[in-house]
């Protein structure tokens, strides 16, 4: 059965970011240089020629999608300048925008107006709620800045409930879009063809699926991949700057933060003042400060890198230069909850009293609840999709290497 | 200092029937004329050449010419390492000069390498140029074999040939024809035109033959051009301006040359004009517009009732006559049976017609949303898997101009329609010109689709369902694509037809041409001749010599300009002397010389001192030899190859045996 070409899903994914792609003349070069596409995996040469064909579903369903770092490396070696690791950027925005049905992810990529409206109307909402039965900024201006007092500004319970909330349609809307990439995953076609099913699965190995799972997991966490990655660099930053090293941190410290607040919430009464050498809440600063080191200095490095959309750029130039908006929405909003919290939990400590602490703390946990609530909808997004893919990949190795 | 200012003025001989007008003369060889006997003078010189250790390596140089001193009419044997340098020419030319020698063998390697230095040598001494034998040692001998002895006793024999054959070298002098500062310049196309400007600007007058009514040939029916996307009807205009209304260009239009004899400096050819475009321009292409030949025969009915017929002369004949578009089979990608399918020049013409205005391109009212381009269209055709034309063969060849003008055509679609999805269908692209790979890359940022196809399996072409979104669809399994068959709906499907030769056969059989396994034009030399036919003094320029794009054709039109200049600025020809000879005193007219001639004209029977006798044309001679072979009273000679010449070197042989045996 032939597979029926159209043409109207390439511009589709240049306005994801893949500006350049149609100067692709599928030589290979991206696939070859790529210290990431082995074995039967052919990214990003296999990808560009999905889209050139408007094979939109083989697109997104490719694991390999996801197994890319964006080193930059293919762009460098590209004969014809066509970006192929744009062109993966892209094409995993256009994949997460594919896997919500709302609509929603695809204005927060495509349109600098949708982003401010969509930010500004749930802003409005959560701020509305919170404050319902707020009691206020404490008469006493002197009065010591504490969680009670916050506590008070934002009563405990309204704070509880609606994080609930969040957390329940946060689960519903993540299950509904990594089960629309698995079922897709799970109806890939098998590497070197277009047409062909996958071979049928016989029973499931349960053992296997667990080795890959912790293999998975030790990859993920010790960042193998992109320390791969970066290691072909060819203008390597020292160690702390690195890439590879500032995601960990965001990663490691992104996990601190939650585990500290959901052991807050599940051993912690509410009022009560902890000294910050207590373990929950040593672990939650330290977590902190790593989060905030992390945003902050992919943040600068963001900002500081010029726009180089010069063909003769270095990787990490050509890396910069192609930040979409929506890739801005998602760090500032990383960067922003992170120090807004690193004020308030030295505000805690401090002798310190001041009314716009609380405004501080309103922005704190409105942006908070907006970085989960758009999760699925932004490049937060890949924190589901990318460790599946790596697993995915794994699995299907073992089971290879099995039969 | 050349060869000819030493030979002296030319002696007008009796003119051959063929071209009564012109002189043809044979000199009379004064050098050396007396000692034409190997008994009358000093002797033979034999220079044996190490030529380094390319030959003394395997061949014992010293031994050949000890062997060499000692045959029959050898005055002097001697050896050097480079005989061609100057050392090595010295000692002949003071051996000639002190009178040692007068004639003179070497034994070096091939003629073709060295023959006309050592030629000008004896020019040099004041000796006939013609009494000098190369003996070839080095690629017939030393470079092939390995044993010494066996080599040496090669290459002795090989010297003593040559010593042989030099007994009985005569001075000779070469033929020379007055020749006609005229060109025939056979089609009127954008290398026929470019031809004759170059001509006329180098001081030779033209003619030139166009068989349509207008000049411009196929570049004329064309849109716009690559690399540059230049307005082709401009260009053409540019180079008819340049000639038109010249006093030094007839222009023959609606004409063909009907016959073409001669020889260089003398060619007659008989140009029929007004002879009825409409006829030919049918045979051409069956589709082209009815209203343009209605015009053309319109403009030439007066031309067409008389059908005038000409007789011009020329010193050279440049064959210009273009190319024929392959013309697609109805098999082929449904051709003429399915509606949207038409041809790389038709697309154009389309494209040239569609008003600047047009929002949208239409095939039957349809509008076309999706365009392909089928690359190698009657071009690269395999064995198995396309069937030639009857009578025909296969097209094997890459026609060259077919990749870049079809990526130029689709981004010239693309500049005018935005929305229009573009697939190309290729086996490769083959951007090998300034300028080409550029437009490839440009055709793909415009959202051009490639899709490969291998030669075996070429894409497949059906019509549409109704409810389909386009009107036809493509199946090509897909090089780019780990060899899946993928199906593509296309509106208009354009073929990039390659180039087949043209329908020249009446000049081919007159000049006797000789074509490549193509069927296109043959030249003498694909490097050292580019522009020559193996009949002197025709020439070629553009696609009648294989697929050539417009720059190659206009750049070897100029080239033949150049080569005519040279061919005929001297008003006369030089050609080789070695040409039949006619003993008269032995000839008795029996005439199986005249039969067994393969060349028209070269040999005739003509009444002399009361009796038949055979004449030959030397100027159009080709040295054959094969008169000489039927001579019943071996009567005829080629002139420098003669019989006696022949028995010395089998002689010369067969006592090498002797003394092995």
């Amino acid at each position: 059965m032939a597979t029926r070409v159209n043409t109207r899903l390439l511009p589709e994914i240049k306005r994801y970011g893949a500006f350049d792609v149609s100067a692709c003349f599928n030589c290979g070069n991206c696939t070859a240089v790529c210290p990431l596409s082995q074995d039967n995996d052919a990214f990003p040469r296999r990808m560009i020629r999905y889209a050139q064909l408007g094979l939109s579903d083989h697109l997104i369903s490719n694991k390999e999608l996801w197994l890319c770092q964006h080193c930059g490396e293919c762009s460098e070696t590209c004969p014809r300048q066509a970006g192929p690791a744009e062109f993966m950027a892209a094409s995993r925005r256009y994949a997460i925008s594919q896997f919500d049905p709302s609509g929603l992810a695809r204005s927060l990529h495509l349109s600098t107006g949708r982003i401010l409206l969509i930010m500004g109307v749930l802003g409005g909402i959560f701020a509305s709620v919170l404050l319902w039965k707020s009691s206020g900024v404490p008469a006493d201006s002197s009065a010591q800045f504490s969680t009670a007092t916050m506590l008070d500004f934002v009563p405990f319970h309204v704070l509880h409930d609606v994080g609930m909330g969040l957390f329940a349609l946060l689960g519903v809307i993540a299950l509904m879009t990594l089960g629309n990439m698995l079922w897709m995953l799970a109806h890939a076609p098998v590497p070197g063809g277009v047409g062909q099913p996958d071979e049928t699965p016989r029973r499931f190995p349960v053992g296997t699926a667990l080795r890959a799972v912790g293999l998975t997991l030790s990859e993920v966490l010790l960042h193998r991949r992109q320390r791969d990655c970066d290691t072909e660099h060819s203008d390597v930053a020292p160690w702390p700057l690195r890439r590879w090293f500032l995601h960990l941190t965001m990663l490691v410290g992104f996990g601190g933060l939650a585990a500290a607040t959901t052991l807050d919430f599940l051993f912690k009464d509410p009022d009560l003042h902890v000294m910050p050498w207590s373990p929950i809440r040593l672990l939650g600063i330290v977590s902190g400060l790593m989060f905030t080191y992390g945003t902050s200095a992919i943040l600068i490095k963001r900002l500081v890198a010029q726009p180089h959309p010069d063909a003769r750029a270095t990787a990490s130039q050509r890396y910069y230069a192609h930040t979409l908006k929506s890739d801005w929405l998602f760090l500032w909003l990383l960067w922003a909850v992170s120090v807004t919290g690193f004020i308030l939990t030295a505000a805690i400590y401090l002798p310190v009293s001041a009314a716009w602490l609380y405004g501080v703390f309103l922005v704190h946990v409105v942006l908070a609840m907006e970085l989960l609530i758009l999760m699925p909808f932004t490049k937060f997004a890949h924190v589901f999709y990318r460790p599946v893919a790596i697993w995915y990949q794994h699995f299907r190795r073992l089971r290879q290497s099995a039969s | 200092m050349s060869e000819s200012d030493k030979l002296p003025t030319p002696t007008p001989i009796s003119t051959p029937s063929l071209t009564p007008k012109k002189a043809v003369s044979v000199q009379k060889p004064p050098l050396a004329a007396a000692k034409n006997d190997k008994t009358s003078g000093p002797g033979i010189g034999v220079y044996v050449c190490h030529c380094g250790g390319n030959i003394a390596d395997v061949v014992d140089v010293k031994g050949v010419v000890d062997q060499a001193s000692g045959l029959e009419g050898v005055a002097i044997a001697r050896e050097n390492s480079f005989m061609c340098s100057d050392p090595g020419q010295s000692m002949i030319l003071e051996d000639i000069r002190a009178g040692r020698v007068d004639r003179v063998v070497i034994a070096a390697c091939s003629p073709s390498l060295h023959e006309t230095t050592f030629r000008s040598l004896l020019v040099r001494a004041d000796v006939n140029p013609f009494l000098v034998e190369q003996a070839n040692i080095r690629e017939q001998c030393s470079w092939v074999h390995h044993n010494h002895e066996e080599a040496t006793a090669k290459a002795a024999t090989l010297v003593r040939m040559a010593v042989g054959k030099a007994r009985h070298l005569k001075p000779l002098s070469p033929v020379r024809v007055d020749a006609a500062k005229r060109a025939l310049v056979i089609g009127g196309g954008v290398a026929g035109l470019r031809a004759a400007r170059d001509l006329v600007g180098l001081g030779i007058d033209v003619d030139l033959v166009e068989r349509e009514a207008d000049l411009g040939g196929f570049v004329s029916g064309l849109d716009r051009l690559y690399p540059d996307g230049e307005v082709a009807g401009d260009f053409v205009e540019r180079l008819v301006s340049d000639i038109e209304g010249d006093p030094r260009v007839t222009i023959h239009r609606s004409a063909e040359v009907r016959r073409v004899g001669g020889y260089i400096g003398n060619f007659t050819a008989t140009i029929a004009s007004g002879a009825s475009s409409a006829d030919q321009s049918a045979d051409q292409s069956a589709d082209q517009s009815a209203d343009q030949s209605a015009d053309q025969s319109a403009d030439s009915t007066s031309a067409s009732t008389s059908n005038v017929e000409v007789e011009v002369e020329a010193g050279v004949v440049v064959v210009a006559t273009g190319f024929r578009p392959y013309a697609p089979t109805r098999r082929e990608f449904g051709c003429g049976r399915l509606p949207g399918v038409v041809t790389l020049p038709d697309f154009g013409r389309m494209l040239a017609d569609l008003p600047d205005t047009a929002s949208s391109l239409e095939v039957d009212g349809r509008p076309v949303r999706s365009v392909g381009f089928i690359h190698c269209v009657g071009s690269r055709q395999l064995e198995g898997v396309h069937k030639p034309p009857k009578g025909g063969t296969l097209n094997k060849h890459c026609s060259r101009v077919c990749c870049t003008a079809t990526l130029q055509t689709a981004t010239q679609l693309r500049d005018r329609f935005a929305d229009v999805a573009i697939h190309d269908f290729y086996q490769d692209i083959r951007a090998y010109g300034r300028g080409h790979e550029e437009l490839y890359e440009q055709a793909s940022r415009a959202d051009v689709i490639f899709h490969r196809y291998a030669g075996d399996t070429p894409p497949k072409v059906r019509k549409a369902p109704e409810d389909d979104e386009n009107g036809l669809l493509v199946n090509v399994v897909d090089g780019l694509t780990w060899g899946e068959e993928l199906e593509i709906g296309v509106d208009l499907l354009v073929l990039s037809v390659g180039m087949t030769p043209g329908d020249i056969g009446t000049i081919i059989d007159n000049l006797k041409l000789a074509t490549s396994a193509d069927g296109f034009l043959q030249e003498v030399h694909p490097k050292l001749r580019p522009v020559e036919m193996a009949v002197n003094g025709v020439l070629l320029a553009g696609a009648c010599q294989g697929p050539k794009d417009i720059l190659e054709s206009c750049a070897s039109a100029s080239a033949v300009a150049v080569k005519a200049a040279v061919l005929l600025g001297k008003g006369y020809v030089e050609l080789e002397p070695y040409v039949a000879e006619v003993d008269s005193a032995r000839c008795t007219g029996a005439g199986q010389c005249q039969e067994a001639c393969p060349v028209e004209g070269a040999l005739e029977l003509v009444e002399e001192g009361g009796g038949r006798r055979a004449k030959v044309n030397p100027a159009i001679c080709t040295g054959c030899g094969c008169c000489v072979a039927v001579c019943p009273s071996g009567a005829i000679n080629v002139a420098g190859w003669t019989l006696d010449q022949f028995a010395s070197m089998v002689e010369a042989i067969t006592e090498g045996e002797e003394v092995a045996s």
